[in-house]
């Protein structure tokens, strides 16, 4: 299991499309082509100065956009989002390493189940 | 033979932390409140990765050839709602623009 896969299949479970076949398939293919790239990465990345000019640091980024929409489809999905964006950037620019993505996966999460609950509470009352 | 020890205890660290959730949480359905916060896990976890990547790429805030192959992404990626057009559109807004010379 691996982060591409499980947010692939995570994804299609969203839209009521995943299942364990899906999942597997996805985790096959990343192991297939994880192994064989790190193999032909072992073996010609010194030829690579830098890969960020290629814009190969953009790859997943991008991948994970893709996948991001799929979240999206209502309000609360686009709050949590919007919030946990911000706070990473900012903890990009003020936290070491990459704490800022756990930091605000947490802090933004935690939004989204707060919201939910004083709307609840809201309604009910 | 060192480097070996680390690959097989860094399986070993990797298999555990992924594991051990399951095997606790997996037999039952998992508690309501739980349940909740894990279905906005996604798009928090995803949003934080993709947005510093736009911004920072060198951990510093650039408004480079990066922010605007994310925009084009975005674009794509709500047309599309695939990950592949995304990657692709993303990539040939990103490799244009060098070619047009945005630094």
């Amino acid at each position: 299991m691996a982060d591409e896969s499980y947010a692939l299949a995570i994804a299609e479970y969203e839209r009521g499309r995943g299942n364990h076949r899906y999942f597997l398939g996805a985790n096959v293919g990343v192991y297939l082509a994880w192994g064989t790239s790190g193999l032909v990465g072992a073996l010609l990345g010194t030829t690579i100065p830098d890969p960020t000019r290629y814009g190969l640091d953009l790859v997943f980024p991008l991948g994970f956009l893709g996948l991001l929409t799929t979240f999206l489809e209502n309000r609360s999905g686009v709050i949590v989002a919007l919030a946990s964006g911000g706070l990473a950037l900012l903890g990009a620019l003020l936290l070491p390493g990459k704490w800022n993505i756990i930091v605000a996966g947490l802090l933004g999460s935690g939004l989204g189940l707060l919201l939910e609950e004083v709307k609840a509470a809201w309604k009910n009352s | 033979m060192e480097k070996l020890l680390i690959f097989i205890g860094m399986a070993g660290a990797t298999f555990l932390t992924r594991y051990t959730l399951i095997a606790a949480l997996g037999q039952q359905e998992p508690p309501s409140r739980l349940r909740r916060w894990l279905r906005y896990v996604p798009p928090a976890i995803l949003a934080a990765i993709v947005v510093p990547a736009a911004l920072t790429p060198q951990g510093h805030l650039e408004l480079g050839p990066h922010v605007w192959a994310m925009v084009v992404g975005a674009a794509f990626a709500g047309r599309t709602r695939s990950a592949l057009w995304t990657i692709l559109g993303g990539m040939a807004a990103f490799h244009l623009l060098r070619l047009l010379g945005v630094q």
